[in-house]
């Protein structure tokens, strides 16, 4: 039944050619049946992951009654893993929103199978970045006053420090990408309502807030998905370039500089477009949806990364370059420190998975379609732009002005806690995940179908107003 | 279940979520405290909240400086320098303040003990005590044939005397002996060779316009080293208008004095007086020294033996050095020389101080900076030799008893005397310590002293500096500890009227004061004694002008007294050790004192632990390898020939190995020491002496042969070592993260030429626009606090570093905690090796920037500015983003990564706890302890300010400069920190700031600070390449 808003455009023919010949029940089927009782295989999965975040809360827990001494922090290092983590985890939110939201304004129609991960995917990753200030900051309990809130001591923020624009920034970010998930799935969880039973069939039927499928449904729920995309698409711009002036604003050398919100955007999507590809290509191969999310689609992932990869590569080449055409002794020790002084690994960790890696092999088609080749180059990418993120933070703050404070590498080693923490926020992120992919279509069947051929013959048979 | 209604829906939601906030929250927040006030009037008619000061004398060391105890509420939170007293003149040093944790040191003996039998200790009351100690006084009278051996630290004053009574009336008789490792025997029998006087000169300075100091440290731990810092101030600092003179040392290892030369030279170990007998050479045989100096023909001829060149193979200095130093030396008048340290206490010790003396005397210099006969008690220290002949008859069972005060001989001997074995063959030892050191432990019986704030007594270093101590406060009351003085006499008067009617005094108060009675006849005969007393303990004892010196001719003799013309033999090895008093810890004395432990060593900047110098070319040929080796120089793209870069090194443990013993250390790479030497501080390595001294690094002396010096009788802290390495790793808490400035320029020094020129060092960045968001300065309010830091005058010698934790409460976090770089220490000296062979001390703390870049990214204002050019700090407000810290330049922030205010966490002591008690007592009630997760720096000492400003609008004027001053500027021996009001162009600070040499660190960044720097002032060329020092001279 397709609508004749702008959003949703007459199907042309497709180059994803195997996914043309999927009826619309078909994706229904394929889709849904992820919703059934879960398998003992998830089961595990599932308790693993709890397991593992259990050693991030006690690692917290611990952390939080006797401060933040465990960590490994080690002056001038004072930002390090958690921020570190913070970015990341802010940085993997972008390429949701891009995907659903940038792409659907643009018409990337190969969006269409990937866009509901990609989103649930940034809703759960700012969820898990949200919880890093607070548990970066020494006094997580009064973590609350960075709010502006009415107080009898008549003390506001501070609007000046990007911190508090951070606290907007993030909390924008979710709001909106949370809503925009949401009304995403509106049709699609009516057709989950119609297919299931028991409580399931109650609760989708809460969520689905009482979706018939009418037209007049259809046209406002066009429109305010459209409105949604045209809202969130500035605010992956904006999240980003907020962040990154966290960073930016500071007169530390490595920081200060004004290349920082297009560079950390693009960093962002491009871990982002990774991250997506790590959760994809097990999932369609685990639920059998390799007919919708093709080695098309994964391409196309994969040349996203590439463009921003590119992007990334040039930014740290611009960065060198700036530090020596400026002369500023700060800027050249800073950049040659990362060169070659004691985090040089962290560097060179992530030259080798954002640039060298990506560059010597996303250029060939063939390995572009090479599925297990993707998923490994996503851990790879996954692995270097959280090291990008330490280089910023760690080196930096290690070797700025005064000389004699310099921090060198016996000094910040990520600690046992750091690390629990670190690896607990992926199962805090896979918790969410696990639980969206067997309780929420996690495909969108709305917008597949808008790219599949018209349902000639079976009209009326497909379930859900479809 | 009750129906939800909307009020039902809210109670729930609020006492649900009240509940979950106060259950989750009650283990984050901090612990509920009461303050209760006292309803009772305090006896001393003190005032909560006012301090008291009582004036003392210090007793860390035997230079004896005045003191200021500062009281609140009953306990001294704080010393400072006596302004009144001629010695100390207001300031202080580390040693100094840190006196306050031996005061309320937890491992302070709580009362006296006894054997238990079973090798420990058992605690007995004080009678039980001295009932012990008079039945065995009454044995030792019958039996001890006049053996008995009192062995103290030196002292100069009544004590010494009540000792000696005692000794000779109580005890039946016996010999006393002062007992410093830190001797200046060599010095006596060096001037008693050279001009027929023992004693020790008085060595004035101030007046030198060229310094050379063979070995002596005089700015660490050689005689006053306060009183000299002051004097080496005055003659080297940049005055103004000129550089009044030049400083060069000769040692093998560069130590912190040497580290304020402005030129190094490394002569062999025990050369030092070689080279001081060439520069005589050559003075001689040149003429250059005033007619009245001419030496006598049998000096002459003797002198003629060491030419520069006959020398310098000796001493592998080249002849042109020794040359042209002897030429500056003699042509600028007058010139001062000095020999101490390691030169002193070498195989040939006295001869290099006769030679030194000889130099002084060719140049005209006695009578002029070498003052005999100016009353210096700094003589008496009982002689290697004596302790040799001490520990034979310990051995033959000929000590029938031992008291030991102020001594710590079984630590602080070399190993070869075999003193802490030898103990264990007499009878009876009876110690005075009020700590369980290496000697105490060996006892049989503790009578635990007072501290020295807590007692009465006095100390004379000088002829015409008599200095009283006074109790500052009542004894702190966890501990049970008597004055020695009242324990001696009280046992004395308990042993029949014979002998109590030598003691009339029944307190040692008392004797104190007859002895001062006897003092007021022959310094001030008229006037009441009571009045007199009384105005002494105000001013801290009684200052009279000390005899004023004289010169004195080079005695007949002294050409028979001069060193062999050859590098004296070491003993078996292959590097030579230099044994060196450490600067924080003296010979070992204060390193239960955990500020100590924690103020880094001034040259290594390492602390908590015991190191052996070793220069890099030794180690790479040893293949010991120390962090990082070899390290680009951003800068200039020059391999510079040490390592750069090593905030925690991690090096080879290397043992040094002698027929005495073993010792191990991790080595640390100094640029600054002889490729055939090594050196090892004293003070560390102690096997008692409480929990912050025990097991921690290692005692060099126990590598050290019993030897003694011929002449002097001094043991010997020269040796020659087997160096191996241990196969094992050790990481060094060091506190510096580059040890040069790597080409940055960020602590500025400008030649005397260009300062003389008033050339101004800031760069003119008037033309650049001002910040936009440049806080304006009130204008209404009329103080802007600031403070000035002359480059030129910093010695390193960190007083300030200690002063600052007393005054602000600042936690000691320990060694693991430096190692990453978490000391909370508000201010630190930066030391960094410049290109030009110089070092550079440059005092770091919050600069309290007028444009602060800490405080625009602080989320919650907890950052502030405050309307008298101070960042605020509101640790109440802070949320703990750290956000500050990495944007702070300069890096003077501190965060709290414990909770080290808190002793305990629901009934579990917390390890992290930094003040066990009674060191709590010690915390300044004015200064907040901060607790855990907030960010803290230098306030500037805001309590300060606003006592002072409280004061003078309680009087209806302004603070006037100079009333009062930050911890740092008052503790500071050469006046480097200066701290007032900008606003009052009079004010010593302003004046200083209008000094062309003003500037702002890091001025490209704009950040308008309120604490300035004023540059360096060094010779533009190299000394070594033979210009600058003699053409700045005169």
């Amino acid at each position: 039944m397709a609508t004749t808003t702008i959003g949703t455009p007459a199907p042309k023919t497709t180059t994803f050619e195997t996914m043309s010949r999927l009826s619309y029940r078909a994706v229904n089927e394929t889709v849904l049946q992820a919703l059934k009782a879960p398998g003992r295989g998830w089961y595990i999965l599932f308790l693993i992951d709890l397991a593992v975040l259990a050693v991030g809360v006690l690692a917290f827990a611990n952390q939080l009654t006797t401060g933040l001494g465990v960590a490994g922090y080690a002056p001038p290092v004072m930002w390090a893993t958690y921020i570190t983590t913070f970015v990341f985890w802010v940085g993997i939110a972008h390429s949701g929103t891009l995907i659903s939201a940038i792409l659907y304004l643009f018409r990337a129609r190969w969006r269409t199978s990937v866009y509901r991960v990609a989103e649930a995917m940034t809703v759960f990753a700012v969820m898990t970045a949200g919880l890093f200030p607070l548990i970066h900051v020494g006094r997580p309990w009064v973590a609350y006053w960075l709010l502006p809130y009415p107080s009898q001591g008549h003390v506001w923020p501070n609007f000046k420090s990007p911190l508090v624009w951070d606290v907007f920034a993030v909390s924008t970010y979710f709001t909106v990408s949370a809503t925009f998930f949401v009304v995403g799935l509106i049709p699609d969880i009516a057709a989950a309502r119609d297919a299931s039973t028991g409580w399931r069939r109650r609760l989708y039927g809460i969520l689905a807030l009482g979706w018939r499928g009418s037209n007049r449904e259809w046209h406002h729920y066009s429109r305010a998905y459209m409105f949604l995309a045209a809202f969130a698409t500035p605010l992956v711009l904006s999240v980003h370039s907020v962040v990154s002036w966290d960073f930016a604003m500071g007169i530390v050398p490595g920081w200060h500089a004004t290349i920082f919100a297009p560079y950390f955007v693009a960093g962002a999507i491009f871990s982002g477009c990774a991250m997506v590809l790590t959760l994809v290509i097990p999932a369609r191969k685990i639920f059998g949806v390799e007919e919708i999310i093709t080695v098309d689609h994964l391409e196309a992932l994969a040349k996203l990364c590439l463009f921003t990869g590119t992007i990334v590569g040039f930014s740290y080449s611009v960065e060198f370059f700036t530090a020596w055409y400026s002369g500023n002794p700060f800027e050249r020790g800073q950049f040659w420190f990362r060169a070659t002084g004691d985090y040089a690994v962290g560097f060179w960790t992530m030259v080798t998975c954002n640039v060298i890696i990506p560059q010597l092999t996303l250029w060939f088609k063939p390995l572009r379609r090479n599925i297990p080749f993707l998923f490994f180059i996503s851990i790879v990418i996954n692995i270097g732009m959280w090291f990008e993120r330490y280089v910023i933070i760690v080196l930096s703050l290690g070797h700025d002005f005064v000389p004699f404070a310099f921090g060198s590498r016996t000094q910040y080693v990520i600690s046992p806690t750091e690390l629990a923490i670190l690896v607990g926020s992926f199962a805090w992120f896979g918790m969410f995940f696990l639980l969206f992919i067997k309780f929420l279509p996690w495909v969108s069947l709305t917008e597949v179908k808008e790219v599949l051929p018209p349902p000639l013959k079976e009209r009326t048979a497909a379930g859900g107003g479809h | 279940m009750p129906e939800i209604d909307r009020r039902n829906f809210l109670k729930i939601v609020g006492v649900g979520g009240a509940a979950a906030g106060a259950t989750t929250l009650a283990g984050c927040s901090y612990p509920e405290t009461y303050l209760v006030s006292s309803l009772t009037h305090p006896a001393d008619d003190s005032i909560p909240g006012v301090p008291i000061y009582y004036a003392t004398t210090c007793r860390e060391c035997p230079a004896g400086c005045g003191l200021l105890a500062t009281v609140r509420e009953g306990r001294v939170i704080k010393v400072e320098g006596n302004p009144a007293h001629p010695i100390s003149r207001g300031t202080s040093c580390a040693l100094a303040q840190a006196s306050l944790q031996g005061l309320y040191n937890p491992d302070r003996i709580r009362g006296p003990l006894a054997r238990d039998g079973q090798g420990g200790f058992r605690q007995i009351t004080w009678d039980e005590a001295l009932k012990t100690l008079v039945d065995r006084l009454a044995e030792l009278r019958r039996t001890g044939r006049g053996r008995a051996v009192f062995l103290t630290g030196q002292l100069s004053g009544s004590l010494d005397k009540l000792i000696d009574t005692w000794l000779a009336r109580a005890a039946g008789g016996g010999r006393a002996l002062a007992w410093e490792p830190i001797t200046t025997g060599p010095l006596v029998a060096a001037t008693r060779l050279a001009f027929g006087v023992e004693e020790v000169p008085r060595f004035d300075f101030a007046r030198a316009r060229y310094l050379v100091s063979f070995g002596a440290d005089f700015l660490e731990t050689w005689l006053t080293p306060v009183e000299q810092a002051r004097g080496f101030a005055a003659m080297h600092a940049f005055d103004g208008r000129t550089r009044p003179g030049v400083f060069v040392a000769v040692e093998p290892r560069r130590s912190l004095t040497g580290s304020n030369a402005d030129e190094w030279i490394a002569p062999r170990a025990g050369t030092e007086g070689l080279v001081a007998l060439a520069m005589a050479h050559v003075i001689v045989n040149e003429n250059l020294g005033p007619s009245r100096a001419r030496p006598s023909d049998a000096l002459r001829r003797a002198l003629d033996a060491y030419s520069p060149q006959a020398v310098a193979a000796e001493a592998d200095v080249p002849a042109e050095t020794i040359e042209r130093l002897a030429r500056d030396f003699a042509q600028a008048r007058p010139s001062l020389a000095v020999g101490g340290g390691a030169a002193a206490q070498g195989p040939t010790a006295t001869a290099t101080l006769v030679a030194v003396h000889v130099l002084n005397a060719v140049a005209g210099n006695v009578g002029e900076t070498v003052l005999l006969g100016a009353g210096e008690r700094r003589g008496g220290i009982a002689s290697g030799k004596e302790m040799v002949d001490l520990v034979q008859a310990m051995n033959g069972g000929e000590v029938p008893a031992l008291f030991v005060y102020g001594a710590n001989p079984a630590y602080d001997t070399p190993a070869g005397l075999g003193f802490a074995d030898a103990m264990a063959k007499v009878p009876f030892k009876v110690s005075f310590s009020s700590y369980l050191d290496e000697t105490t432990a060996r006892c049989d019986l503790v009578l635990p002293d007072r501290h020295f704030l807590e007692s009465w007594g006095d100390a004379v270093p000088r002829d015409g500096v008599y200095g009283l101590v006074q109790p500052a406060m009542n004894p702190v009351a966890d501990f049970d500890a008597r004055p020695i003085g009242d324990v001696l006499i009280g046992s004395a008067r308990a042993s029949g009227e014979a002998i109590a009617a030598a003691f009339p005094q029944e307190s040692f108060e008392a004797y104190l004061k007859a002895e001062w009675q006897a003092l007021k006849e022959r310094v001030e005969p008229r006037g009441d004694f009571e009045a007199w007393w009384r105005q002494a303990l105000q001013r801290g004892g009684v200052f009279v002008d000390p005899p004023s010196g004289r010169r004195a001719d080079l005695s007949a003799e002294v050409a028979r007294a001069l060193p062999p013309l050859a590098a004296p033999s070491l003993g078996e090895g292959d590097l030579t050790l230099v044994v060196y008093p450490s600067p924080n810890f003296r010979d070992g004395r204060g390193a239960n004192r955990p500020w100590l432990q924690e103020l880094p060593d001034p040259v290594t900047k390492i602390t908590w632990w015991s190191w052996v110098e070793m220069h890099p070319e030794t180690a790479a040929r040893l293949g010991v390898r120390v962090g990082q080796e070899v390290q680009l120089d951003e800068g200039r793209g020059v391999l510079l020939p040490f390592p750069t870069n090593r905030s925690a090194i991690v090096s080879d443990v290397v043992a040094l190995e002698t027929p005495q013993g073993r010792i191990e250390a991790p080595v640390y790479l100094n640029p600054h020491i002889r490729p055939d030497t090594v050196a090892v501080a004293l003070g560390q390595g102690h096997e008692q002496f409480g929990r912050y001294a025990q097991n921690r690094g290692t005692n060099p002396m126990r590598v050290l042969p019993a030897t003694v010096e011929a002449e002097s009788g001094a043991f010997t802290f020269v040796t020659k070592v087997k160096v191996s390495k241990t196969g094992t790793r050790r990481g060094l808490a060091s506190i510096a993260g580059a040890d040069d400035q790597r080409g940055r320029n960020i602590y500025k020094s400008i030649s005397v030429a260009d300062a003389e020129k008033g050339t101004v060092v800031a760069h003119d960045l008037s033309a650049i626009p001002g910040p936009a968001m440049l806080p304006p300065v009130a204008q209404d309010v009329p103080y802007h606090w600031g403070m000035t830091i002359d480059l030129d005058r910093c010695t390193g010698c960190q007083a300030c570093v200690v002063a600052c934790y007393a005054e602000n409460n600042l936690p000691v976090v320990g060694e693991a905690q430096v190692a990453r770089g978490r000391e909370m220490s508000w201010i630190r000296i930066e030391r960094y090796w410049e290109p030009d062979g110089t070092v550079t001390h440059a005092p770091m703390l919050c600069l309290h920037c007028g444009n602060a870049p800490c405080e625009p990214v602080c989320p919650v204002f907890a950052a502030y500015h405050n309307p008298e050019g101070l960042n605020g700090q509101v640790y109440n407000r802070c949320v703990g983003t750290r956000y500050c810290g990495n944007n702070c330049p300069y890096k003077v922030r501190y965060f709290n990564w414990y909770d080290y205010s808190r002793e305990s966490y629901n009934g579990k002591p917390n390890p992290a706890y930094a003040f066990p008690a009674p060191l709590h007592l010690q915390l300044n009630p004015s200064v907040t302890v901060r607790g855990v997760g907030v960010m803290e720096k230098c306030t500037m000492c805001i309590q300060r300010i606003n006592a002072a400003k409280d004061l003078a609008k309680d009087q209806g004027r302004r603070v006037r400069d100079g009333e009062f001053q930050t911890a740092c500027a008052q503790a500071c021996p050469t006046e480097a920190i200066v701290f007032g009001n900008l606003k009052d162009p009079e004010s010593r600070v302003a004046k200083l700031r209008a000094s062309p040499r003003n500037y702002a660190v890091l001025e490209e960044l704009e950040t308008v600070p309120s604490v300035t720097h004023l540059a360096k002032v060094t010779f533009a060329e190299a000394p070594a390449a033979g210009r600058g020092p003699e053409a700045k001279a005169h």
